[in-house]
């Protein structure tokens, strides 16, 4: 995601919102947050690791209060075209269908029916390619 | 169980009917549910005040 943000600069904004632990059983460094401190202290060590990515990281409240009201679900994406409305929703933040879609919502202002695609749920504003998964070449 | 405690599980939990709850809710099209929250790289970020550019949202954590 970090490259597709740096191909980007200028022209979209990456936000990542920091929520719950996915998988805190598998990572004894990062249990479960206790505190809104402790998930700001792990929303900062995912920054070390990332140490020049381009996206603003920012923290959710305790109760997953902005992930609930955006689903709820780990690992989604979501684009916002710049009046506002969402262009693009994915249960999983897949790099080359992210891509495909951040581009039609820079270039093409056509509404399409939402649609589910075979890998994984997705919706968008375009049409793209008759209702099939965007090319990812 | 305090609403917290829910949310930040200790082990992974995949709810059912979380992804039908996901395709139900705001829809492509709709205006995205605006939101303000601290960002560690300095400041509070709202999103409606980014509009003009588009903006990717992704939600997730460090595990």
């Amino acid at each position: 995601m970090d490259q597709l943000a740096r191909d980007f600069a200028g022209k979209a904004v990456f936000l990542f919102v920091y929520t719950r632990e996915a998988h805190p059983e598998d990572f004894p460094d990062y249990p479960a947050h206790q505190s809104f401190n402790q998930k700001w202290r792990h929303a900062e060590a995912l920054q070390q690791q990332q140490q020049r990515t381009p996206r603003r990281i920012l923290v959710d409240n305790l109760e997953g209060s902005v992930h609930r009201l955006y689903g709820g679900r780990l690992n989604t994406c979501w684009v916002i075209n710049d009046k506002g409305q969402v262009s693009y929703k994915s249960e999983w933040a897949s790099e080359p269908h992210l891509r495909k879609a951040l581009e039609e919502t820079l270039c093409i202002g056509e509404f399409g029916k939402p649609r589910g695609y075979k890998d994984f749920y997705q919706e968008s504003m375009t049409l793209i390619e008759g209702g099939r998964p965007p090319a990812v070449t | 169980m305090t609403e917290s405690e829910i949310y930040n599980y200790d082990v992974f939990q995949s709810k059912a009917g979380e992804s039908s709850h996901f395709r139900s809710i705001t829809h492509a099209g709709d205006i995205a549910p605006d939101f303000s929250l601290p960002s560690i790289n300095g400041g509070p970020l709202t999103l409606s005040a980014l509009q003009g550019m588009p903006v990717v949202i992704e939600f997730g954590s460090i595990t």
